[in-house]
Order: structure tokens, then sequence, then C-alpha cells
């Protein structure tokens, strides 16, 4: 009897306890309606932008993209893009919607610019079949991001969203009226003529710091990276990064350090022609000009070249009179004997440090060729003393034939490596013995 | 409690009773769950447009189909890159199907069949679908309920070729929902032997396949594959394509393809009373409507280049196909040599194997009723122009390198004489007879006309 009594008050008190009858919610409204509040919300924040948002994205895999987007209240959206010449003028109308997913979500559901990025056939965008650019069409609110639009819907000026699949970032930014004019008006498409003209024009810029350290700036509108270059222990180092192209120039879309700040963008000066440089604390620098890499060559052979072409010729652009009358008197040697040299090569191994001097020549009909080849050293500013190691049977054959440059000069004296401008041949190699400058001669970098 | 029931029985009642009691009263809930206010129950609602009206006339109402081209995830892969489609293709793909699929069905299978069997859902997919081993899907079906269809975006309305592909695969999926609620002669599965079929498919080729009996790869795939794929290749490549394709196998591949297009025809017949020709014609004049098929002119199609090498008369056919001066020369040749020389043509190839030469190649059997034959090789050199007139010059025999054929048809020759004359004096072109090949003849009939004559030509079968 006194377990049965046991068992009936446990049991009640288990009953009791767990039937709670207690329906006050933690928050006032059902999760449905609040969800619904919340893209009310994200909505009116869309529509509130009556000159449309201005907005970049930074795709995994193909560089930056900038867009110019404006929404309705109809689901439509209105963009323009710096993808391509078409879409910077050319105004899509496609479809959006908003939908609860595990977040607020925006999904642009009809194809249209933004898409192009993420379109997984690799004729589209450069990218990669099956992926393309590896970008986002379906963007979520970060919680920060919602509680800022719950707040306040319509005083909203940046939104950043997270895209669902390959979480990119999408960045809006509120347009103004003048902005607006300007998209509509080709103004995208002029501020990037305006940018791919001056690089014609001047394909060697630099960012110089405070401490004197230069940085070569190379923005490449194919891939969309923006990268700087600079000499780090006499090593070339770089940093790119993605950027996209709006009214303004060349927006930087993820972090680039010079001067202790971030270059946020690079804009151009319309009244003094030139680019500059804004930092994300409000400094400015002027970007400078060269006639030619800012890179040393001796820096930069092994990473943007390892070959030099020496021309075949006489008299070709920075030749000094005298290596020229010492490669006609080698050529000579050739001719002499039914021989003519075809072409001749500095190979460079910059890992080994190595230098195969290949030259083919033509005995009758057939092509041959004879190698030597150096070891190196090259000392921190650049000067070069190449040593003699082998050579093959061809160029032990003819040997004394290169006397003249070879075995009176590369073998023996030491060598400046340095560019060479020229206007008609473009940036040349040259290289200047220490001990007679008079002997110069210079080559076509490959 | 089993305890206290051993003890004694009496005990149970008040307990029982009181946790009834419990039970009964401390669950009760007053408040009904408030279900007025959930908001997206019914699904995604945006602002409808001139495309969502289009859908909702054409399909939703007559078929109740619901059509999905707006992007969602949920409908496709989730672990795949797709794009949505261009709005401007919605409409013209949808009415593509609508032509070639949906109006032949209801035309010759009516209205309850299709309302049943049709799909309930179409997704529309931008881009196509890419597999991790380099190929791409361009369609799926999933349970007879959905049809998904990629590549939209890329999709050439003008290229015949890819409009085929796109059918291809509705036939195909259309075709698993009529077996699944019908399923097929199990005949169709002893026709190939259950070996010829591999999960490896995609590393057979179409011509091993169609070796096998296989109108494609993928029908080697599996027996309810094959059977689809065949409909779907007798229905949008047609019957030509078929017929060709049977025609360059083995014995063994023809037999095995005919049986199973005869199982084909049977099944639509027996199961749901469609007259599966007359789907076929359907939908070959919906195909034409919607991306016609570039005509190759039999000038060009009858040559050493072309699809045929061959225009030919068997079995004596002469009768009717011979007009104007082709009856007066090669008619009365025929005529000539039954009467003059005791001999039956039997059969007669004019065969353009080569770019510059045609080859006369008769067939003759005695009229005797003796089982002897005799063969006559007689070649002469062509000039083809660029229109495609042919001009012939004098008949060329070879008694010595052509053995028999070579003396036989210098036995002839003076018997056929008027007909050679009539060959090189004027120049012929080859049309086809109604403009365009026949898409669902077995043998395909050409002719041969004089150019400056309309009334003089000869017809017969096209032959490869």
């Amino acid at each position: 009897m006194k377990r049965i009594l046991q068992c009936v008050l446990i049991g009640f008190l288990l009953i009791f306890a767990s039937c709670k009858k207690d329906d006050t919610r933690v928050f006032s409204e059902s999760a449905d309606v609040r969800v619904q509040q919340a893209l009310n919300n994200f909505q009116t924040t869309l529509g509130s932008a009556t000159d449309g948002w201005i907005a970049t994205i930074a795709t995994k895999e193909g560089g930056g993209y900038s867009f110019w987007m404006q929404f309705d209240d109809q689901n439509r959206v209105k963009m323009l893009s710096d993808f391509d010449s078409v879409t910077t003028v050319d105004v899509s109308e496609a479809s959006f919607r908003l939908k609860a997913l595990q977040q607020p979500t925006l999904i642009f559901d009809t194809y249209s610019y933004i898409h192009l990025l993420a379109d997984p056939n690799g004729r589209v965008n450069g990218g990669s079949n099956g992926t393309g650019l590896v970008s986002d069409f379906e963007f979520y609110l970060t919680d920060s991001a919602l509680e800022k639009i719950n707040k306040d819907p319509q005083s909203i000026t940046d939104l950043n969203l997270i895209g669902r699949y390959n979480e990119t970032v999408l960045k809006l930014k509120k347009a103004t009226t003048a902005e607006k004019t300007a998209y509509l008006n080709r103004g995208l498409y002029s501020s990037i003529e305006q940018i791919l003209l001056y690089q014609i024009d001047h394909p060697f810029v630099y960012l110089k710091d405070k401490a004197g350290k230069v940085y070569q700036v190379t923005a490449d509108p194919a891939t969309k990276k923006l990268t700087l270059t600079w000499v780090d222990e006499d090593k070339a180092t770089y940093k790119s990064c993605d950027f996209a192209f709006s009214l303004y120039g060349m927006e930087v879309l993820d972090s680039l350090a010079f001067n202790e700040a971030l270059i946020s963008r690079i804009t151009f000066d319309k009244k003094e022609t030139k680019l500059v440089a804004q930092l994300d604390n409000g400094g400015i620098a002027d970007v400078l000009v060269s006639d030619r890499p800012i890179i040393p060559a001796y820096v930069a052979l092994g990473a943007t070249f390892s070959t030099i072409d020496l021309p075949v010729g006489s008299n070709y652009a920075g030749w000094s009179s005298d290596f020229n009358s010492r490669f006609q008197k080698v050529k000579a040697n050739f001719v002499a004997t039914g021989r003519t040299i075809q072409n001749a090569d500095f190979v460079f191994n910059v890992d080994a440090k190595t230098m195969d001097f290949v030259v083919l020549y033509l005995s009758g009909t057939t092509l041959f060729n004879a190698t030597f080849s150096y070891n190196y050293t090259m000392t921190n500013d650049g000067v070069f003393k190449f040593n003699l190691n082998t050579m093959n049977g061809n160029a032990d054959l003819h040997e004394d034939k290169f006397d003249p440059i070879l075995a009176d000069r590369l073998n023996k004296d030491t060598f400046h490596l340095d560019y060479y401008v020229d206007d008609n041949n473009g940036i040349l190699v040259s290289f200047t013995s220490v001990e007679h400058p008079e002997f110069v001669f210079t080559g076509i970098s490959q | 409690m089993i305890y206290t029931m051993k003890k004694s029985n009496w005990l149970q009642i008040p307990l029982f009773f009181m946790l009834g009691c419990v039970l009964l009263f401390s669950c009760r809930k007053d408040t009904a769950v408030d279900i007025s206010d959930l908001p997206n129950l019914g699904g995604d609602t945006w602002s409808k447009n001139n495309i969502d009206e289009w859908i909702h006339d054409t399909l939703t109402v007559p078929f109740n189909i619901e059509v999905k081209y707006k992007f969602d995830e949920f409908e496709q892969s989730l672990t795949r890159d797709l794009t949505p489609p261009k709005e401007e293709r919605v409409i013209p793909v949808l009415r593509i199907l609508k032509t070639v699929w949906m109006d032949t069905y209801m035309e010759n299978g009516g209205d309850k069949f299709f309302k049943t069997l049709v799909p309930k859902q179409i997704v529309l997919v931008g881009s196509a679908s890419y597999n991790s081993n380099g190929t791409i899907t361009i369609g799926e079906a999933e349970g007879g309920k959905k049809v998904l269809l990629y590549e939209i975006n890329d999709l050439d309305f003008k290229k015949r070729d890819q409009i085929i592909r796109m059918m291809h695969t509705v036939e195909h999926e259309f075709g698993h929902i009529m077996h699944q609620n019908k399923l097929y002669d199990p005949a169709f599965k002893t026709i190939c032997p259950g070996g010829d079929y591999t999960a490896n498919w995609a590393n057979v080729s179409a011509a091993q396949a169609h070796a096998l009996g296989f109108v494609t790869p993928y029908a080697s795939s599996a027996y309810d594959e094959d059977f689809v794929e065949t409909i779907a290749t007798l229905l949008v490549e047609g019957q030509a394509y078929f017929d060709h394709l049977v025609s360059e196998q083995a014995a063994d591949g023809q037999q095995k393809l005919r049986a199973k297009e005869d199982l084909v025809v049977e099944y639509f017949k027996t199961k749901w009373d469609i007259d599966f020709r007359e789907l076929q014609k359907s939908v070959y004049l919906a195909l034409e409507e919607v991306a016609p098929v570039p005509v190759v002119p039999l000038s060009d199609d009858l040559s050493a280049m072309g699809t045929y090498h061959t225009l030919y008369f068997g079995n004596g056919d002469f009768a009717g196909n011979l007009h104007g001066n082709f009856d007066q020369t090669l008619g009365k040749v025929v005529s000539a040599i039954h009467n003059n020389l005791g001999d039956i043509a039997d059969s007669l190839y004019f065969r353009f194997k080569n770019a510059d030469t045609l080859l006369l190649h008769w067939r003759m059997h005695p009229d005797d009723g003796s089982n002897s034959y005799y063969l006559a090789d007689i070649y002469f050199h062509m000039n083809k122009s660029e229109s495609g007139e042919m001009k012939f010059g004098a008949p060329i025999i070879f008694p010595n390198r052509d053995g028999y054929n070579g003396s036989n048809a210098s036995y002839y020759k003076n018997t056929m004489q008027p007909f050679f004359d009539y060959l090189s004096n004027n120049t012929f072109i080859a049309k086809w007879p109604n403009g365009k090949p026949d898409p669902f003849a077995q043998i395909q009939i050409g002719a041969i006309y004089q150019t400056d004559d309309d009334a003089s030509y000869m017809q017969a079968r096209l032959g490869y």
C-alpha cells in the first residue's frame, strides 16, 4: 500500500510539473509574423534607395565586379555592371525576391548581370566549367544587419550581404542622384575607358611610401586584380587583391596595405591627368609614372623573364659600337666557314644560378646548336660574373669564333643588368661591362 | 505497477481511476492554436508579369502544370553551380515543348490520356548541370511528377539539333511515366541479352551500341532506359534517322532494332490505343514547324560525298518509273534486251562512288527459268557542275580488268547504245521527287531529270 501511494504521488508530481500551461511568448509576435516583418523591412530598405545601390562583389576565382542596382516593390531589379562593355551601358531588368530561408535572403531569381559571374559555363565568364568565377546570386542578411534594418529600414545606407552558396560578400551602398544619372549616361563606361587608355600610355606606374620605397602598381582589367610589386631583400615580392571599376576609378575590394593604411580606391584625376590612390585613413598618394619597370631588371630576372634574346642583326637599339663591331666579327667568322648564325639566347635559371648562351646556326640546310653553359654569381646591386662551365660539342668546335665577345669580354668581365627603353622596340634588357664600359649590348626579354 | 497487480486485484480500480482523472484534467488546453496568420503558407509569391500569365493560361489551367522558372535551390541539386534562366527564353522554350510534345500527344492520345500522365511540374534551369566526370546533364525527371530542363540560356532556337536534343529528353522522360503506369511487353527485355546492358554506358560508343541493337549508348544502361530511348529516338530524331541507323548495322543489329521498334508501336496501340505512326507524323510536323530540317538537295546528297551513293531499280521495277526520254531510251533498251537477246533485266544500279565517275551495274537473267545470271559494268566519265548538273562522256568498258562483268558489258553494248547516247548527249540533275526526303519512308526514292526537260525523268530507290 505504501508503495502504491508512493507511485501515485510521484505520478502526480510528474504530471503536474510537466503540464505547465504557460503560453506567454518570449517575443511579442509569433516567429512567422516576425519573419514576415523582417522581410518587409528588408524590402523597405532595398526600395528606399530611389537612386539605387552601388554594389561590389569579390568573386572567389575571378576578381572583383561592381554593379548599380535599383529594386522596386514589384520584384523587379534593374542593373548595370562593369562585367563587359555591354553591361556597363545596357540596363538589364530581371526578377528578385526576398525569402525567409534560414535567414532573410535576397534571391536574384531570373538571369541578370550578377549571374554572369556564377554561370558554370566557362565560356560566359572565363572561369572553369562547372563553377564559373565562383560567385553567388542568393544572399542572406547577417544578424547584425538584420537588427539595423529592423530598427530603421529607411535609414540604412550601407549593407553587407553574404552569399549562401559560395559565401562571397555583396556590399551595397546607396547611390546619390548624381551617381544614378552618371550610371544611366554611360558614366561607368567612360570611367573604365579613361583608365584603360591611361594604362596604355603609362604601362609603368608606381607608388612611393614615406620611407622612399617604391611599389609597382599593376591593374589587370582581364583578371580584375590589382597588384603591388616591390623589392624585399633583393627578391620581387607582390600582393594582389580584387578590384572593380566604378564611376571614380578602381575600387579595392580587400586589404592592400600601403603607408600604414589600406588602399581603398585608385581614382583618375582629370585635371592633372594622373592616378591618385585614396587610403582608408583619409590620406592620398599620387601614382607616379615611370618609363620602365619599377622592379630592377636583376630582381625581375627569373620572375617576369628568364630569357634574353640577342637580335642577330647589326647596330640594334642600345648596342655600343664596340659591341657591334665585335659581334659582326663573330658573325663574319661563321660566314667564312659557310655557316650563318640564326638565333642567340641568354637563358637564365635563377634557382640553379646558371646561364646558357645558346646559339643556333645554319650549316647548309641543317640547324645546329652551340651551347655555352655558365655558372654565375650576382651581387646585391645586380652585378653579374659569369664563369664558363661546360660547352657542348658544337660550342667547343666553334669556340674561337666567339672570342671577340666571349673569351675577351663575357668570360672575363663583370656586368650590370638593367632596362633599356627604346621608342621602337619597347623595354629591352641591357648588359654593360663594368671593366669595359664601352661594351654594351641589349636583348629582348622573354 | 505490475508488482501491485500481482498482490491484489481490488487495488487496481481506485489507482487507475485516480490516474485517469489526473491525465484527463491536467492536460486540457483551452486556447486554440492561432492559425489565422501564417505568412508564406502556400509558397512563394511575387508580382505576376506576362510570363506568369502566359504560363497560367497556357499550361496551368488546361494541364495543371506548374512551371518554375525562378530560381529555387530546393527544386534542383543543392551541390551544383546552376543559374536561373533568362526571362526572354522561358516562353519560347515552353512553346516548343507545347507544340512538339503536349499538342501531339493531345492530338493522338486524347485529353484524358495526356492530362492524367503529364508531369505536374516543369523546372527550367538556365545553365547546364556539370557532372564531375566532365559530362553535363541536360534533363532529369523525378518519379513522373517533375521534369527538369537545363541549359535554357544556351539553347539556340534556330539550331534543330539543339531542339532535337531537348525534345529527346522530354519524350524520354514522358516515356518513363508511360511505362511506369502500364508496363511494356516483357518480350522487350529478351531482345538483347542481359549481358549487353551495362552501367558503364558512358564508355560505350554510339557505334558499339548500335551494333548491339541499341538506339543510343544510354539505351544500353537498363531495360527501361532502352525502351524509352527507343520511343524518344523514333519520335524526335524520326523514322528516317532510325531507318538509316538500322540499315548501317549487321543483320543481328538490324533485327534487334526492328524488333524493338515493333514492340514500341504495339505498346502504344495495345496499352494506350495510340497509333504510334500517326504520333510520329505529328511530332515530325511539329518539329518542322519550330525548327525545319535543312534539306540537302539530292544533287549533293546522291554523290560520292553524300548520304546516298546509288540510285537503283531492283526486281525489274522499271515500269511506271521511266518517263519521257528515259522511257524512250532506257525503257526501250530493257525491252530490246528481252526481245532480242532473251534476257530479263533484274536490276540496274546507277552508282556514284567517285566524284567523276558513274557506274551502270546491270544484272540480267536468261528468260528460261534457269538460276544463272549475268552482271555487266559500264562506266561513264562524269562532269558535275557547281549547281549539280551532270554531263557524261562515252561509255567505257574494261573487258580485261572487270572479267565477266566487262565482257558481258561488251556483249550488251550495242543493244544498250541508244540509252548510252542519250546519257552522253544531255545534261542531268538529281532531285527529290517531292522536294525533300520522305521522313517516314524506310527507303527513300530519288529522281534523275534531264535538265532541260521536266517531263523526262526516272525515279528509283536510293541506296548507300
